[in-house]
């Protein structure tokens, strides 16, 4: 299949920050039609205290804050350990559109594409641009103005409209739109209250709303992502309009998950086409 | 890969030992754990235990009923299916010296299987009371009850002395901050249960503090050198 004028081995991708790398299991990362790879700024960040992950039911609440490596330390070492498994997809994150920039600015070449994350609600400034429309414009905009590969934006559900921000972000200039990012969420652990994202088969038909919603819309390439487990779920989000998918929480609990989710949609696109 | 539940009995006080059969072969060496969970989306993950004895194409695991799912698996029917990814983590060190055994609780699961492999060790092992401890056998084993209802009275750092090239202990963590404290000379290694997302260092969830960094125990563990650890983050 072809996006952006990109071939892709299949419409089934891999999360950002539910896959790690991507260089942990190569075997699957290579199998999967690209990887979005664990939010990536500018400097390292060691993430949240612990607690980091909390039960829910049909899902899970994370609050891991974006622990990650930085992008030179991504580059130089990171990078050429997945450059030739699948096509990659650096998610960036940062608290001032400048970040951004400099980070697109930074993987320009590098990669086959970014997806800038506008919804993480781990960290303090990130969920900001995803739930201000205007913000959401400048910062789209300007990181399209130094950008020489596709630019998808991953929209937050924590928005009384999503079609609005789709809007906004594909107006900006976005080549694409990521949906959705978990929903904020809180827990309790030892008596003490924490918030972090919600994701897992808990969300599916929320996320499968907003793609049907956002598709409406927008006619820039779309990435569903919500819940999905299964080959039947692909098809649920392809059916309601997006353009391939991304599996995320069913990494976490099994790392080769995706590849029974790609055989199962083969499967079943297959029956589909006879 | 799916598992099967073959064998399962009550060994203590709201304590099991499930021996679970794999489609797939299994190796792992001692400190090393495995993830179990269930097949459908709830409880959607699954959750990380110590592998207390395998062969190829069976595991045993002793757990606590602690939330809803330990509750779930303690009650599965014979025959039921589980998810099961693992074996994860890192190999404990083999002995290097004299060495002792440090478990409380449900904490003695790994160190079963590391003393199969080290028959000859002697192992403190402790719990709340006489309900609460598994049997284990006798021969070189000191048993310590809280409330002194079987064996020595006390906890189990209060029987540690500081004499030992290497100590391995698994229990709560305030036993492996004690244990820290009171060996000054030995390797003091302890074995860390975090709450854990896939188990195979993707999620970046399982962080426990350590000296001037996070440590992730799925890859980094769970069996650490304490020196490595930052209790006092934890308030220990």
């Amino acid at each position: 299949m072809r996006l952006w004028d990109i071939e892709f081995k299949n419409p089934i991708f891999l999360a950002s920050g539910t896959f790690g790398y991507g260089y942990e299991f190569p075997e699957v990362t290579r199998e999967m039609g690209a990887i979005f790879t664990k939010g990536l700024t500018r400097s390292p960040r060691c993430g949240n205290e612990p607690p980091r992950i909390f039960e829910a039911p049909c899902g899970i609440i994370n609050r891991v804050g974006l622990e990650n490596v930085g992008v030179e330390k991504f580059i130089a070492d990171i990078l050429p350990r997945i450059r030739d498994l699948t096509r990659i997809f650096v998610n960036i994150a940062g608290s001032e559109v400048e970040d951004y920039v400099n980070l697109a600015q930074r993987l320009n070449g590098n990669v086959d594409g970014i997806e800038v994350n506008v919804s993480c609600p781990n960290v303090t400034r990130g969920l900001v641009f995803g739930q201000d429309p205007d913000l959401l414009y400048e910062l789209v905009r300007e990181v399209k103005a130094v950008s020489r590969i596709p630019v998808v934006v991953k929209l937050t559900p924590n928005f009384c409209d999503i079609s609005l921000t789709a809007k906004k972000a594909v107006s900006a200039g976005a080549d694409g739109i990521s949906l959705i990012n978990t929903l904020n969420a809180g827990f309790y652990h030892n008596k003490k209250f924490y918030t972090g994202g919600l994701s897992g088969p808990a969300i599916k038909p929320l996320a499968l709303y907003c793609v049907d919603r956002v598709r409406k819309v927008v006619d820039v390439p779309i990435i569903g992502i919500g819940g999905i487990t299964s080959g039947q779920d692909v098809i649920d989000f392809l059916d309601a309009g997006a353009d391939a998918v991304a599996i995320g929480s069913i990494n976490l609990k099994d790392p080769k998950a995706g590849k029974r989710i790609l055989a199962e949609y083969n499967r079943l696109e297959g029956a589909r086409r006879d | 890969m799916k598992g099967k539940v073959v064998k399962r009995e009550r060994v203590a006080e709201r304590t099991y030992s499930t021996w679970i059969e794999t489609e797939d072969k299994l190796s792992a060496e001692p400190g090393m754990f495995i993830m179990v969970g269930f097949t459908g989306s709830d409880p959607f993950l699954n959750r990380p235990f110590s592998i207390v004895d395998i062969d190829c194409l069976s595991f045993q695991i002793i757990f606590n009923v602690r939330g809803r799912g330990t509750e779930l698996l303690a009650h599965l029917p014979i025959g039921s299916w589980l998810s099961v990814t693992g074996p994860w983590g890192k190999e404990l060190p083999t002995p290097d010296g004299p060495t002792i055994l440090v478990g409380g609780g449900v904490g003695i699961a790994p160190l079963l299987f590391y003393r199969k492999r080290h028959p000859s060790l002697p192992v403190l092992y402790g719990a709340k009371s006489r309900n609460h401890l598994i049997e284990i056998g006798h021969e070189n084993i000191t048993y310590i009850t809280e409330d002194g209802s079987f064996g020595q009275k006390g906890l189990v750092t209060d029987y540690l002395e500081d004499n030992y090239q290497m100590v391995i202990g698994c229990g709560p963590t305030a036993m492996l901050a004690a244990m820290k404290k009171k060996i000054r000379r030995g390797m003091v290694i302890g074995i860390f249960e975090t709450r854990m997302g896939c188990g195979c260092g993707i999620c970046f969830c399982c962080a426990l503090p350590g000296q001037g960094r996070y440590i992730r125990v799925c890859k980094d563990g769970p069996g650490l050198p304490l020196e490595e650890v930052d209790f006092e983050t934890m308030g220990y």
